[in-house]
């Protein structure tokens, strides 16, 4: 009953109370310690280095700076300005484009809400312009921007590899056909939306106009091909994918496009380094909660009583798939993912469930979280961004949550989807 | 307070950009070593690790002096003048508090931390020093800026959006500036 209070009712109080992760954690782990198991407080330590201390997580820092690098060199405008040029002629090509141009945003950088920011930025007043609803358009960007976590290289994955150790490997090769699945399943519903409501914006396909901005788009779209590329042909780890990215995208924005100087860059180191404590800090004091909750026994515990429930793996599912969006709505990705997976791994296990598919099936849970309402992170940057007033957004978002949880659901029950790559590949 | 914001935060700054570059130069280097050389660096994945440790926790500071620690404090930043500033204090003494216990604690398990590490042969105790160092730091940075943190004046997530957006705007205006041109 203690432990219930400690470390499951009062992290949900600090949590609404608006305390930073970090101290919620840190705070029921060490009364834990204290007053409830009697353990040597010099585990905080062991626990808070061990943790980050892990070659896994080294991807991190270079993923969001690679990132980074890439976002402000000029790259997005031209993956835009490509992908504009192949999708132009198909109706809905704007919102397709938006589609398109996060899917491979994405597989650069890995964020949400800074897809949403340099995707949105530069396709929000087009699709108005050519007559896309406001709520329609806010609610594909704020849901759209959510695929870069999905396709790898992902950030929640890297951390779910750490947390529940896994490949990341295997996780970043069974992301793809998912994320690629997502992207699809929303082209599709943009594709009879903009049949239906008789949206015609498209341009003429043009191979001169493909084939100029594929050249200017050359250098950036190299970067996706040498992380993945690197990583599937087993050439590099996904940490050393990540190092090499970074100085690929360095020679590309300062030399190749010239958008970016000296002064650029380092602002732009600063702010990775800066962004990487503010997530990987958690890391830290989710390991020590989490692993107080593996001595104290609860993984067991949760194993023994859905054994004793008799509930079949696709229940267990379904269960842990409403759990985890329910937990999406309110908390952040990185935090969900760090506390949750070492808790749910042997749950999964004696279910018979695919760790690897697990993984990608919570990365899917937890980005959607990024643009469910009330505190999906996507949703305010939409709001802020474009000035869309939340009473339009809400009900524009309501059409691309259904594709979503219909694609989440495709993705739990066909485990194929996520492994057959591995296989292949793996 | 303007000292620490003139002359040590820019320091740390300095040592945490410099530390993400060289590690970047580090990976390439140990990859390059390996396939083309035939020589990787062996001790280059555990000193990155090491390096990754005192990026994250040096980094606190940096994150700690913002106020933008992760939260989800859309909900509590609605709550009226009287009870937000109870939440705030409470919120500031915890994390002193917790702060103080990882400072103290840390200094009984580094006393036991006499060898070195397996490869690099580096000093495990200087490695774990920087965990309570930082916590020394970051205890400082709330103090510092304890008016800040009581009335919740720092950055929280509703500033991080409104900084995205005026991002967003600065590249509109270059955009269109650049078209003009």
């Amino acid at each position: 009953m203690e432990m219930f209070l400690v470390m499951g009712v009062l992290p949900i109080i600090l949590l609404i109370l608006g305390f930073p992760i970090f101290v919620i954690l840190m705070v029921s782990s060490v009364i834990t310690i204290l007053f409830i198991m009697d353990l040597p407080l010099t585990m905080v330590q062991i626990e808070l280095f061990g943790s980050v201390d892990n070659y896994k997580l080294i991807a991190v820092p270079f993923f969001i700076f690679a990132g980074a690098i890439m976002a402000q060199g000029g790259i997005s405008q031209r993956l835009v300005e490509w992908v504009v040029s192949l999708m132009g002629a198909i109706r809905g090509s704007i919102a397709l484009t938006t589609v398109g141009a996060c899917t491979i945003f994405g597989a650069i950088s890995g964020s949400s809400p800074a897809t949403v920011a340099a995707i949105g930025g530069m396709l929000f007043p087009s699709l108005r312009e050519k007559g896309y609803p406001e709520k329609f358009a806010s609610g594909l960007l704020a849901s759209s921007g959510a695929i870069a976590g999905i396709i790898p290289p992902s950030i929640a994955m890297i951390l779910y590899g750490a947390a529940a150790e896994e490949s990341v490997r295997h996780l970043f090769i069974a992301g793809v056909l998912p994320g690629l699945f997502i992207a699809f399943c929303m082209g599709v519903y943009i594709y009879f939306y903009a049949r239906k409501r008789n949206i015609r914006e498209g341009t003429k396909f043009e191979v001169k106009r493909v084939a100029r901005t594929t050249k200017a788009g050359g250098w950036a779209l190299g970067t996706p091909l040498i992380i993945l590329g690197g990583i599937y042909a087993g050439i590099f780890s996904p940490t050393e994918a990540a190092g090499v990215s970074c100085l690929y995208a360095v020679i590309v924005a300062m030399w190749v496009y010239r958008d970016m100087n000296l002064t650029g860059l380092w602002k732009v180191t600063i702010e990775s380094v800066y962004l990487t404590a503010q997530v990987l800090i958690i890391v830290g004091a989710a390991t020590l909660f989490s692993r107080l909750l593996t001595i104290a026994g609860v993984p067991q515990e949760m194993v023994s009583w859905i054994q004793n429930l008799g509930l079949q793996p696709w229940m267990v599912l379904l269960i842990i798939n409403i759990f985890l969006l329910a937990v999406g709505c309110v908390l952040d990705p990185a935090s969900a993912i760090l506390v949750l997976a070492p808790i749910l791994k042997p749950v999964i296990l004696a279910a018979g469930i695919d760790p690897i598919h697990f993984g990608i099936i919570m990365t899917v849970n937890v980005s959607i979280g990024m643009f469910t309402p009330p505190f999906g992170l996507n949703i305010f940057v939409t709001q802020a961004l474009f000035r869309v007033p939340l009473s339009s957004l809400y009900p524009g978002l309501v059409p691309f949550i259904i594709i979503n949880l219909i694609a989440l659901g495709v993705i739990s029950y066909w485990p194929d989807l996520s492994l057959v790559l591995v296989r292949l590949l793996g | 307070m303007e000292a620490v914001r003139r002359y040590i935060l820019p320091v740390v700054r300095l040592f945490l950009g410099t530390l993400l570059i060289a590690s970047v130069f580090l990976i390439v280097a140990n990859a390059v070593g390996r396939y083309v050389f035939l020589a990787p660096i062996i001790w280059a994945e555990e000193v990155l690790g090491y390096v990754l440790v005192w990026a994250v926790y040096l980094g606190g500071v940096l994150v700690t002096w913002d106020g933008g620690h992760l939260k989800m404090d859309l909900l509590s930043r609605t709550l009226p003048g009287v009870s937000r500033t109870i939440v705030n204090c409470l919120s500031v003494f915890i994390f002193v508090l917790i702060g103080l216990l990882i400072v103290y604690q840390s200094w009984f398990a580094i006393a036991e931390l006499t060898h070195v590490s397996l490869v690099a042969e580096v000093p495990m105790n200087i490695m774990h020093g920087i965990i309570p160092a930082s916590f020394v730091f970051i205890i400082a940075c709330i103090l510092i800026r304890l008016r800040d943190y009581l009335a919740g004046t720092l950055e929280s997530e509703a500033d991080q959006v409104e900084a995205l957006r005026e991002a967003a705007a600065a590249s509109e205006r270059a955009a269109k500036l650049s078209g003009k041109s």
